[in-house]
């Protein structure tokens, strides 16, 4: 489950730091595509996921962007098989990086642009040159979180019920199971109650009554007979406090203190202890 | 400018109104009450494209057609304000014992239309983390959008 958590947070952080390279201006478009370059070089997964294709493929950047036009300027001429155009991309930014000053705004200038103003110069280069680059990255990174919410969901038990177990002297017992699915939830209310210590600008008595439900859930949780009434109505709480105070009162607070996508996966888990218990 | 343009929207019969991505043109639409209701209570100003996930301030969203309207209200204003002024002047200037004469051919207005929303086929998605929703138009497909306003995947 962390995995997920995980690779939701890299995708917002690539997502972020793409779109801000995409907006480029000429002030500061070698730092983004400085960082941007080290993200894909730093990231486990994304670092695994390029060099997988890009390793070994025979293909010259310049083939792709070093071609000059009749007219006179350059033009991205894009190879038909993809892992060369990936190829291309991954090159073509090491090598704006090693070039000296204004980097990106030196290359983006010999190529064709609708608008003369600096700035629409570099962001269509930019967007020209690395947009199927940041889709292709995105798009294996939204594959594997839905690969691993699958994943995760198959995991899941009915397993709140009472399991009536016989023994080999005919006496039977009734067991009640606390599930990974439980301990996960569990785990998952105490980060955010941590989370929750750092929170500022939200109303005292609105964090006062998310905590109380986010207790009374761990202990239905940790409890051998949770009960549903119980349960339905602190969910309620959490969620409700969740669509009209944590996330409409500041986005600060939502990326700094308690992630989305954290809070997203305590509502899942929540949902289905809850789909569990009426089972 | 000393005065304020307003430029009239009709979302559609449910309350939503068209966007386009900056990046990859992608069309969604987005409720309008959620919209203001979110100007009204918090400092968020960014919108993720639910198709590519990229992220950019709200207004860089703001669809051709609307824009496209904008820009025809803004150029009326400006063309009327000049017609005005250099109505004056030309009066000013051609008085009868006046030396100089002046021909002033005003500017004309350009057509104003009213962006109006269309039913098209559509497909609403709603964020399990923040409640508000999304209608995907020439859908894409669910299983790969991203929520506008929080960016997770729904």
């Amino acid at each position: 489950m962390s995995n997920l958590v995980e690779m939701q947070q890299r995708s917002l952080d690539f997502r972020r730091l793409s779109s801000n390279l995409l907006q480029s201006n000429m002030s500061n478009a070698d730092v983004n595509l400085l960082r941007f370059a080290r993200f894909i070089d730093d990231d486990p997964y994304i670092h695994d996921l390029l060099h997988s294709i890009i390793d070994g493929v025979d293909y010259d950047y310049k083939e792709c962007f070093g071609l000059i036009h009749l007219s006179g300027w350059r033009e991205i001429r894009i190879p038909v098989d993809e892992s060369c155009h990936l190829k291309a991309q991954y090159d073509y930014i090491q090598f704006i990086l090693s070039l000296k000053e204004d980097r990106v705004f030196r290359e983006a200038s010999q190529f064709l642009s609708k608008s003369g103003n600096t700035s629409d110069i570099i962001r269509s280069f930019l967007g020209r040159a690395f947009m199927p680059l940041i889709s292709f990255i995105t798009d294996a990174m939204s594959k594997e979180i839905i690969n691993l919410q699958e994943h995760a969901s198959l995991n899941v038990g009915n397993v709140y019920g009472n399991a009536i177990v016989q023994n080999g002297n005919g006496t039977v017992y009734a067991t009640a199971n606390v599930t990974a699915e439980a301990t996960e939830l569990v785990s998952r209310i105490d980060r955010i109650l941590d989370q929750m210590n750092s929170v500022t600008g939200i109303n005292q008595d609105e964090l006062d009554s998310v905590k109380d439900d986010l207790e009374s859930l761990k202990e239905q949780a940790l409890s051998e007979n949770p009960k549903p009434s119980r349960v339905k109505k602190v969910v309620a709480g959490i969620r409700r406090f969740g669509t009209e105070v944590l996330f409409r009162t500041a986005a600060t607070l939502a990326s700094n203190a308690i992630s989305a996508t954290d809070w997203s996966m305590l509502l899942s888990q929540a949902d289905r202890f809850m789909t569990g218990l009426h089972m | 400018m000393d005065g304020t343009i307003l430029l009239p929207l009709y979302p559609d019969k449910e309350g939503y109104l068209s966007y386009e991505c900056p990046f990859c043109g992608s069309r969604f639409k987005l409720c309008i009450d959620e919209m203001i209701n979110n100007n009204q209570n918090c400092t968020v100003s960014d919108l993720f494209c639910p198709i590519c996930g990229l992220v950019a301030e709200k207004s860089m969203f703001i669809s051709r057609e609307l824009r496209n309207a904008a820009e025809d209200k803004a150029y009326n204003y400006m063309a009327d304000k000049l017609n005005t002024e250099f109505g004056k002047l030309a009066r000013v200037l051609n008085h009868k014992n006046g030396l100089i004469r002046m021909t002033v051919k005003p500017m004309i207005n350009r057509p104003e239309k009213e962006v109006m929303e269309t039913e098209e086929v559509e497909t609403r998605i709603s964020c399990k983390v923040c409640n508000r929703s999304v209608k995907l138009l020439d859908c894409a497909g669910v299983s790969i959008a991203f929520c506008p306003y929080c960016g997770v995947n729904i």
